[in-house]
């Protein structure tokens, strides 16, 4: 990790992160030794349980908090260098903002951070709140504003210098589902110009339609990682045969009965035996009205992945 | 580089300045203070006729110097932390701007509207010693110009506290310190005078170097008051006020180092 890398956009290796709380000083581990490589101009999903170590990997990529152990780069630089802070964009968890502020002011004092000059302040906020859609709103203090408006806020500032590596914490968190439209078009959006978009959300169904590949940490461990096709392909359900019953009882294939499904039956089978069960029915005159696949969803593999890692866990108690 | 540092400082200073003219508390505070100074006019009123004027210098000292501690104090310990627990200094700390510039963009804001504060008090405090009848001259704007010194140090001392403490706590340990800071002249009176009843205490082995560490440690706030020199109409000596400048701003430049120092460690989970 000592040379840039130019395939990755964050790396991380055998981070570690312990905190120390309470007045006995007690011992709480957010993060055991994860590692985990994004791929440059990925929209890469960070999923996991409340309190698994997401928000706290993401404020280390940001250089809000020290690693106990282990190393991250973003961008090929050590986190916190201002080679790396200069092109990312950090939306945190329910962004605050000075809420006396409007939103053209707090997009302009944003952007003097990067020290972007008067007329390209200007262009850039005017541009940005047309961009998430808060033109409505641009005269009114951020106090007054919606939870969606602050988060669509929230994307504007993390985007107002054209960063290469967008980190979001929960962005979708709290919008309805014309808002979380809207987000998902701008990270689209942002993808299309190259940009890398890494975030964490509850929202599993969100980030199945949005995401290349996924990681899932659980526990302060990371648990999986990979596209998101290949890790959904990986935990195979069932096919569904919906058939007509015919006059004679319907036969019973490979052992397999089916079951009743208001007027139709159906034969809930292995994906991998789809044809020799097709040909079987057909053979047996039998009218075949669909085939059904039943799809691991993301929040499936979520679930099976989090149950595995807690039955591993008490197995090894 | 360093172009962008000064713009990323201006812009933090700008901002705080703007949270402090609008905080609520901050200006409670500072009307206070206004109808405190407009007091000290009806309040010399009511001295005898000879210590009218001694009256309306002491009282307006006095009541612009220590509102202005306490709003500094306050200011500096409420919007260091507000920060912190808004989560504010998140999208902040995350662009490109080093700790230090935080801290000092912060401080700057802070101090700006301190001054401004002060000015106003000194030319509402000026007003009043014109109406009772004080030549007001360099001597004043000087003893005002050490006024805003000291609250400039307290606030400091405010901002360096809340950097590892609770409000509540930098709160009263500042007030503590800016306390101790105004009796560093009786602890040092007690200090070299060995003679004195006190030295046969049974304590004082244990008391002295307490006494001797705190006038190492703490301001001394002292240097920055001049009401007597006022009173007797003495003048303030430009170099004297140059000399407490010096002091006020390398006290100043080790409370910010160190605020910097535990803040560049500090984990903002």
């Amino acid at each position: 990790m000592s040379t840039v890398s130019t395939d990755h956009a964050i790396e991380i290796r055998d981070l570690e992160k312990v905190f120390r709380t309470g007045f006995k000083r007690q011992r709480v581990d957010a993060l055991r030794g994860i590692s985990l490589d994004v791929p440059r101009g990925q929209v890469f999903g960070f999923l996991g349980p409340n309190g698994a170590g997401k928000t706290t990997t993401l404020k280390i990529l940001n250089g809000l908090i020290h690693p106990t152990r282990g190393e991250a780069r973003v961008l090929g630089h050590p986190v916190g260098a201002r080679e790396a802070t200069s092109r990312i964009g950090f939306q945190p968890e329910h962004p605050y903002f000075y809420d006396y502020l409007t939103a053209p002011e707090l997009l302009r004092f944003y952007g003097r951070l990067f020290g972007l000059d008067h007329r390209e302040l200007k262009r850039r906020s005017e541009e940005l709140i047309e961009r998430v859609g808060l033109q409505d709103a641009q005269n009114r203090p951020i106090r007054k504003f919606s939870k969606g408006m602050k988060q669509r806020l929230g994307i504007a500032q993390a985007i107002i210098n054209k960063p290469d590596l967008i980190i979001l914490d929960e962005p979708l968190s709290g919008l309805d589902p014309i808002g979380r439209k809207e987000i998902r078009d701008i990270l689209a959006e942002l993808k299309e110009r190259g940009a890398t978009i890494f975030f964490s959300s509850h929202i599993l169904a969100e980030i199945e339609m949005i995401c290349d590949a996924v990681a899932i940490i659980h526990k302060g461990k990371m648990i999986d990682t990979g596209s998101v096709s290949r890790l959904l392909e990986q935990t195979h359900k069932s096919t569904d045969i919906i058939v007509r019953p015919p006059a004679e009882p319907l036969p019973t294939l490979d052992s397999i009965t089916p079951h009743e499904v208001g007027e139709l039956w159906c034969y809930t089978i292995d994906p991998a035996k789809v044809n020799t069960v097709l040909e079987a029915l057909i053979h047996a005159g039998v009218e075949v009205v669909s085939v059904v696949n039943e799809r691991t969803t993301l929040e499936d593999l979520f679930m099976k992945e989090i149950r595995d890692a807690d039955n591993a866990s008490e197995n090894l108690l | 580089m360093i172009g962008l540092s000064i713009r990323q400082i201006g812009a933090l200073a700008r901002i705080s300045f703007l949270e402090s003219v609008r905080h609520r508390a901050i200006l409670g505070l500072f009307i206070i203070a206004l109808l405190l100074g407009v007091s000290g006019m009806v309040l010399s009123g009511l001295s005898l006729p000879n210590q009218t004027q001694r009256v309306a210098t002491t009282y307006g000292l006095f009541t612009i110097s220590f509102l202005s501690v306490v709003i500094g104090i306050i200011m500096g310990v409420i919007l260091m932390h507000k920060e912190l627990q808004q989560k504010t200094v998140y999208t902040i700390l995350s662009k490109p701007v080093p700790r230090p510039m935080f801290i000092l963009g912060k401080y700057l804001g802070i101090s700006s509207v301190l001054t401004c504060c002060v000015t106003i008090l000194a030319l509402q405090w000026f007003g009043i010693l014109h109406i009772r009848g004080v030549d007001v001259g360099n001597s004043h704007i000087l003893a005002m110009i050490l006024i805003a010194f000291e609250v400039l140090v307290v606030t400091a001392v405010a901002m360096l506290c809340s950097t590892f403490s609770s409000p509540i706590l930098s709160g009263i340990f500042t007030f503590f310190i800016f306390f101790l800071g105004r009796l560093i002249p009786v602890i040092d009176f007690y200090l070299n005078t060995p003679q004195g009843p006190h030295v046969k205490s049974e304590f004082w082995p244990i008391v002295r170097p307490v006494l001797e560490f705190i006038t190492n440690v703490v301001p001394d706030l002292s240097y920055f008051h001049v009401t007597d020199l006022l009173l007797l109409e003495l003048p303030v000596l430009g170099s004297y006020v140059f000399s407490s400048f010096l002091y006020a701003l390398a006290y100043i430049s080790i409370c910010l180092i160190l605020s910097i120092l535990i803040f560049q460690r500090r984990d903002l989970a």
